[in-house]
């Protein structure tokens, strides 16, 4: 028997930042995650959530490598993949150099950016439906 | 003024992202909400653990037992990746942080109190998975090369609990109800 798979092959690479904004690894207090996360939730966007953009580098390399090499396995496979970079942080919040990088590095397309603020909404979440492209 | 200890759970990849699942297990979308509900309902700020299978074997993979995985060069990558998330975890350790673990019941990378098991899987694939695997106790290979990892720095691995979302008998309101009773037994340890 098959069974029902509910995947939406669709993923939303965002920064740590957004998702926990209140983390004291950014000197602040408590806060729930942002409405724009929320959102990215509620329209089944699965989500890739990069390592804090405070944490060494030394510590986030690998695992930046491997998100990488699963964005490249997804769109080979006809996955959608967006990337929510922030403007306002060190590294777009995603370590988004060494991403693109990490592409560059096997001759990869860097899949759509998208563009936000730290506080971004629900409203924000418009736009990564907006880049949805067809994979590369 | 922070009353409350800080706490992070640091989540199988797949709980944030389904279409990391091997075919026919994706149960949503994309992220498991009622368990991101809980955590943020318990004041857990939220770490997403890679996935190793997913970068090891990509999103078309076959399915696999915990046998197929258990190999010198699966656990070296796990170990690799081990590396990285034991030192954002003692970021965390070092800013004050309670750490627990959730990871994925019955699979055979990232179950906790469950893996799954085929010690027969091997070799042409048709026909060969049908009825699927078995479950027996235990951890994934990426659950135990994680705790290796934590044992080796002389750590002690988080507590740690698993959502049996791989589970031949899978019972939604029953895994919440575990990880509810889960949640709130360290929230009175840490209080």
């Amino acid at each position: 028997m098959i069974r029902e798979d509910l995947r939406s092959r669709r993923i939303a690479v965002i920064a740590d930042f957004v998702v926990n904004p209140g983390s004291a690894l950014y000197g602040r207090q408590q806060a729930p995650p942002s409405g724009f996360t929320d959102a990215l939730v509620e329209r089944g966007w699965g989500i890739m959530k990069m390592p804090p953009h405070v944490a060494k580098p030394e510590s986030c390399e690998r695992l930046i490598e491997v998100s990488v090499g699963d964005l490249i396995d997804y769109r080979k496979n006809g996955y959608d993949v967006v990337i929510a970079a922030v403007e306002d942080l060190p590294q777009q919040g995603v370590w988004l150099d060494a991403m693109i990088a990490c592409f560059k590095k096997v001759g990869k397309d860097v899949p759509p950016i998208v563009t936000i603020r730290s506080d971004a909404t629900a409203v924000d979440a418009d736009a990564l439906d907006g880049a949805l492209a067809p994979a590369a | 003024m922070q009353d409350e200890p800080r706490r992070v759970a640091y989540v199988a990849h797949c709980l944030m992202n389904q279409n990391a699942k091997v075919s026919e297990f994706a149960k949503c979308a994309g992220v498991f909400s009622p368990l991101v509900e809980r955590l943020v309902k318990n004041c857990f700020e939220l770490q997403q653990l890679p996935c190793p299978e997913m970068s090891h074997m990509g999103a078309v993979r076959w399915w696999a037992s915990r046998e197929q995985y258990d190999t010198p060069g699966y656990r070296r990558h796990c170990r690799n990746l081990a590396k990285s998330v034991v030192d954002l975890v003692m970021l965390h350790q070092d800013a004050g942080y309670d750490v627990v673990i959730v990871g994925l019941d019955g699979s055979p990378s990232s179950g906790v109190r469950l893996t799954s098991t085929k010690a027969s899987w091997g070799g042409r694939p048709e026909g060969a998975v049908h009825g699927g695997s078995d479950r027996r106790p235990g951890m994934g290979i990426w659950m135990e090369e994680l705790k290796f990892e934590f044992e080796e720095r002389g750590l002690a691995f988080p507590r740690a609990t698993g959502v049996a979302m791989d589970a031949q008998d899978f019972d939604l309101q029953k895994a919440m109800l575990e990880l509810d009773e889960f949640l709130t037994e360290g929230k009175e340890n840490a209080a």
